[in-house]
């Protein structure tokens, strides 16, 4: 088991916006949470990313994360692409890349792979971030998470905004990376792909989790299907 | 404006009281000055940060701009005191202006650099100017009135005056594209405010309490240094409204009771002390009390001070069931009702907050008993245990019964309408007809839930419950009958104030109320602020029978805003059944 | 003229030098933890106070250098992790709003601790002035140029370290974290930036740096509650210059201050002779001009001269 969460929590203030959910990622899994608009997946990624605070027990790979601080988290090989992309606009697309290995990972060879996944960035390079296109802002969100050589690897909404040849690409590219054996916890809107594409899954409904099981089962269950999926 | 006309006559009591307690005492007469003098700074300065959320730390250039126009116009050209105050504010204000242009294009952290920057160009200018004095300033400043108590009564006047005009300013359309420039510039524009000419204004004003400010305390003090108006004094005023309470009228005095007084009491001896001392308070208000004292003192009188006079309130209204009412049991419990005239029945049911009084001058419908009671938990009948509209509605149902009323008319006010939308449901032949006047619609009347604060405190502050029933009834004239209300509202339950809120909000009778095939009347104002168009149009879609007439210039309240109106329409509704 | 002309410029680079490192510092904070610090100056004067304590009780300058420099330290620490962890979230004007308090709160301690009276503080360069006599074709009346030699070497010393410093924030890794945490928080925490401690870092940098131009100046000014409140006002200049998030540019933004303000009195002064202007001193209006250079650059850049394309925020 590389992730094991229990009853663990986040809320705003006043606001739950998780309310206590348990979920699990296996070895060289890929997990998908599934949910309508504010059902809680960001908050579930950032709060074992350590960015929000949490509440409720998280272990991975076997210790407990407790309050371990977020950079404490991306050393353990945790790492998040956060959604709505958040790079560094000032900094030119390579030192965005760089700061991925910030707390591990080989810059260089990071690199190498980060143009190779994505060429556009590469072309790129010297531009500031902040005069990228929404479209290669998320692949260069991908990219600089994918530098810290993650161990388990969150993607909040990795396909947004992205043209639906470039998802594919990313897709293409995420299925490479689990064949390395990286496990991966996946958060998406494009329910279909996210189904199509885990080995398991979770809905997420209100901050509670509604119903799990094999991705395939999911993506063939008529609740699911008339609720997440709109077929 | 009827709090500030109240917060000004209580200021002016104990501000006289204050000078005549201390007249012969000229030391303290002084502070006394100064404390008003620095309060109509400190308002200026709460018009600009706490109102239009421009932070400034040079308001003192604007005193001391004041306090040598005004000087030299008094002392070298011979203007009238008084006059000068008013032409230093005005000298202030146009250096306002002239600073608010620049300040337009910045914000946050840069505006407050560049009005630090203003702040000790000014100083630094006076400061080399011979004319003025230069580093020595200027002494020997006449006063306006012969003797400190005077000066200080004079002050104290000023500072009165400034405020109401604060009050008028702030609640004019002016003010509110103030707030609006504060709690967010673009938002604000896209409402198509001006900006610019928000700011502006607030920075011309300010200037213009700064100067007046000045100008007062150079003629009452005698003496000014340009070294006195530098950015420890910009400090003190930020001090004083953070103290007090930012956007807050009253707070500024608050502010400037505590740092005024507080510099005369470190001024032997402790001077670091005192540096000190306020930037602690500066500090500990911005982390621990951002809303400031005024805000504490007004929550604590809504929340706690009014609660005796509650108490006796309700002791001696209750005990009036004299006044031409009756009192029945009901399953057990009392129940208080008006009654007038004869025939068949009419029963009038009030909404939330409400009592038999809100019917007063729609009883008299000749030809007809009317009927008005306080449902349980309201005005003088007793309390039930819950607050719950099919409980309302259940007690109604006995009390029709306990009367003897054969097939009444309901009508039904507002929370009203939705207790007679349960009876008439559920107990369809009960009723004649009904009547829902700004009712609640069948699918219930949801309450926001960051409301349910304020509703507590109705409970707890008869003048939050007063305001609250003109805005529930606009157009009533009638202070003496709001007055009223008011206080048969302080009659309710306890746990009813979020209890009817959350009765409205449980209330679902959609698909249900059409039950009820009989004749039903819709009433709905244009001007209320509570039901929605939408929302009457749905009760009256969901009869069979029922006829939607609504009224443009009545609110929540048709019956106590227009009653002739009122009884005539009922009336024409009676006569159809 | 021109010897006179030179002869300003000459003497402003090192006050320009001071103000730079005094900007730099001002827009290092603001420009990663993106506070506007107020009590920049007096947390300086408050370093310098200890430095002179240490000075006294050792003998030893470079003790005294040292611990003034960590007690700024330690203070920008403080100052970063107990109050503005605390207002982080809140509105810009309640974080300026404390580091005023917090500019009083010193001023005041400073005073009660160390008293009023100014206290001396020793050279820390000593030297011959430079003499330096233009070729006469430029300077008819053969009047040399006075670089005195202290000047000189504090010129160097502002210079040096805040260009030092200014570039290991470009381009180290810890400086680099910094920026990026400026830039977007999310990001920062999500590649593993221990954005608390790039907070403290800057404050700590940021506050000892002020310490440093403290005890540059302080053979000129004495040790005084005062001491840095104007070196704060022309700090606050230098770093508008150079759009407060590039600490480059308040370190070159100060050095065209200091020469500015010299060229200023120069004009002033000769208006001053040519208008028979008398009984004023050019020299009293030169803190009026310099901020309405404040004023007028703010205004006309509300985000500074060098400012970059991608701030949304303030
Ligand atoms: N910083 C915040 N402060 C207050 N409430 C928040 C905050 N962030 C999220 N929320 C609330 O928490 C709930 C869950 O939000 P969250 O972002 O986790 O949803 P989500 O499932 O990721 O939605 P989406 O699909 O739209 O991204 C929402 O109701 C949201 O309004
Ligand atoms: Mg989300």
């Amino acid at each position: 088991m590389v992730l094991e969460t229990t009853a663990f929590a986040v809320s705003y203030g006043k606001i739950e916006a998780l309310k206590g959910v348990s979920i699990a990622v296996g070895d060289k899994e890929a997990v998908a949470v599934i949910g309508a608009n504010g059902a809680g997946k960001s908050s579930l990624l950032l709060g074992l990313a350590g960015i929000v605070e949490s509440r409720g027990a998280a272990v991975y790979r076997g210790r407990d994360l407790g309050v371990l601080p977020s950079h404490g988290r991306v050393k353990d090989g945790l790492v998040l692409c956060p959604e709505g992309r958040h790079v560094f606009p000032e900094l030119p697309v390579e030192e965005n890349l760089r700061l991925g290995a910030y707390r591990r990972g080989r810059a260089r060879q990071g690199l190498e792979k980060a143009y190779e996944l994505f060429p556009r960035l590469a072309e790129r390079r010297r531009q500031a971030a902040g005069y990228l296109s929404g479209g290669e802002q998320q692949m260069l969100a991908i990219g600089r998470a994918l530098m810290a050589e993650p161990e388990l690897l969150m993607l909040d909404e990795p396909s947004l905004g992205l043209a639906p040849v470039l998802v594919d690409q990313v897709f293409e590219a995420l299925g490479r990376l689990r064949a390395t054996g990286m496990a991966m916890l996946l958060v998406e809107q494009n329910a279909v792909k996210a189904l199509g594409f885990a080995d398991r899954a979770y809905i997420l409904e209100t901050g509670r989790v509604v119903m799990e099981g094999r991705a395939r089962e999911l993506l063939n269950d008529g609740r699911v299907r008339s609720a997440y999926l709109g077929i | 404006m009827r709090g500030t006309l109240r917060y000004m006559a209580v200021t002016a009591a104990v501000g006289i009281l204050a000078g005549a307690v201390f007249s012969g005492q000229s030391f303290i007469l002084v502070i006394l000055s100064q404390i008003v003098v620095f309060s109509i700074a400190a308002l200026g300065l709460n018009l600009l940060t706490g109102m239009a959320g421009q932070v400034s730390i040079g308001n003192a250039a604007f005193m001391s701009i004041g306090a040598y126009a005004s000087v030299v116009l008094a002392t070298r050209l011979g203007v009238p005191v008084p006059l000068a105050a008013v032409l230093g504010g005005l000298a202030a204000a146009v250096f306002g202006f002239l600073i608010g242009l620049p300040a337009l294009r910045m914000k946050g952290f840069y505006l407050a650099i560049a009005t630090m920057a203003f702040g000790v160009v000014v100083e630094q200018l006076i400061a080399v100017i011979p004319a003025l004095g230069a580093h020595d300033g200027i002494r020997n400043i006449p006063s306006f009135l012969p003797g400190e108590l005077w000066t200080y009564l004079f002050n104290l006047a000023f500072y009165l005056v400034l405020l109401w005009a604060a009050r008028r300013v702030a609640e004019s359309p002016v003010g509110l594209r103030w707030r609006m420039v504060r709690d967010g510039e673009t938002p604000a524009r896209s409402f198509g405010v001006d900006t610019a000419r928000a700011k502006l204004s607030a920075f011309t004003l300010s200037a213009f309490y700064g100067g007046v400010a000045g100008s007062l305390y150079a003629h009452t003090v005698g003496y000014i240094r340009s070294a006195d108006f530098g950015l420890g004094r910009s400090l003190d005023l930020l001090a004083m409204i953070m103290i007090g309470g930012l956007g807050s009228y009253q707070g500024g005095l608050a502010g400037a009771v505590i740092i005024v007084g507080l510099r005369f009491f470190f001024s032997r001896g402790f001077g670091p002390w005192l540096s000190v001392i306020i930037g602690g308070l500066l500090v500990a208000f911005t982390l621990f009390f951002p809303r400031g004292i005024a805000w504490g003192a007004t929550l604590n009188w809504h929340k706690r001070l009014q609660v005796p006079y509650l108490w006796l309130l309700r002791k001696i209204r209750r005990r009036r069931t004299s006044m031409d009412g009756s009192s029945v049991v009901v399953s057990g419990k009392n129940m208080f009702y008006r009654e007038a005239g004869e025939g068949r029945p009419v029963v009038l049911v009030h909404g939330n907050t409400g009592s038999c009084l809100w019917w007063r001058d729609a009883m008299d419908l000749p030809g007809w008993r009317t009927v008005a009671p306080d449902l349980p938990n309201f005005g003088r009948s007793d309390a039930l245990d819950v607050a719950d509209i099919d409980a309302y509605a259940d007690s109604l149902a006995a009390f029709i019964d306990v009367l003897g009323l054969k097939r009444p008319v309901v009508v039904g006010h507002s929370l009203g309408g939705a207790v007679v939308m349960s009876l008439a449901a559920r107990k369809p032949e009960l009723a004649a007809g009904i009547v829902l006047v700004d009712s609640a619609s069948p699918s219930g009347l949801k309450t926001p839930e960051e409301h349910y604060p304020v509703i507590e405190l109705y409970r707890t502050s008869r003048d939050l419950m007063r305001k609250a029933l003109s805005g529930v009834a606009p157009t009533l004239k009638d202070e003496r009958l709001l007055d009223n209300l008011a206080d048969d509202a302080m009659l309710m339950a306890p746990h009813a104030y979020a209890g009817n809120a959350r009765a409205l909000e449980r209330f679902d009778y959609a698909g249900r109320a059409g039950a009820f095939t009989g004749p039903v009347l819709v009433l709905w104002g244009r001007k209320d602020v509570i039901v929605t168009e939408a929302m009457a149009r749905e009760t009256a879609a969901a009869y069979k029978n029922a006829k939607l007439s609504i009224w443009d210039d009545a609110g929540h309240s048709p019956m106590v805003e227009n009653a002739e109106r009122f009884r005539k329409e009922l009336l024409d509704f009676l006569a159809g059944i | 003229m021109l010897v006179k002309l030179l002869q300003s410029i000459i003497f402003g680079l090192p006050q320009g030098a001071l103000y730079g490192l005094m900007g730099f510092g001002l827009s290092l904070v603001f420009g990663t933890a993106g506070v506007m610090n107020f009590a920049h100056g007096n947390a300086g004067m408050v370093g310098v106070f200890v430095g002179w304590t240490v000075l006294v009780l050792t003998k030893s300058l470079p003790a005294g250098i040292v611990a003034g420099l960590a007690a700024g330290a330690v203070l920008g620490a403080f100052m970063d992790r107990v109050l503005m962890k605390r207002v982080r979230g809140l509105s810009h004007g309640s974080m300026l709003i404390i580091t005023l308090g917090v500019l009083m709160i010193l001023d005041g301690l400073a005073l009660i601790v160390w008293g009023t009276e100014p206290l001396l503080f020793p050279d820390l360069f000593s030297g011959l002035p430079i003499l330096w006599t233009l070729p006469p074709a430029l300077n008819p009346s053969g009047m040399p140029l006075i670089i005195p030699g202290n000047d000189l070497r504090t010129f160097l010393a502002a210079l040096g370290s805040a260009l030092l410093l200014a570039a290991f924030f470009r381009w180290s890794k810890p400086g680099l974290a910094a920026r990026a945490r400026a830039q977007d928080e999310v990001g920062a925490k999500a590649v593993g930036i221990n954005v608390a401690a790039s907070d403290t870092l800057a404050w700590s940098v940021g506050v000892a740096s002020a310490v440093l131009a403290g005890f540059l100046i302080a053979p000129k000014t004495t040790v005084a509650p005062t001491m840095l409140v104007n070196l704060q006002l022309y700090g606050f200049t230098a770093a508008v210059f150079g759009g407060f998030s590039s600490m480059m540019g308040a370190v070159i933004g100060g050095l065209a201050l200091g020469v500015i303000e010299k060229l200023v009195v120069l004009g002033l002064d000769e208006a001053f002779m040519a208008g028979g202007v008398a009984g004023v001193n050019a020299v009293d209006f030169q803190l009026s001009v310099v901020l309405i250079i404040i004023i007028v650059t703010l205004a006309a850049r509300p985000t500074g001269l060098f400012a970059s394309k991608f701030k949304g925020k303030v």
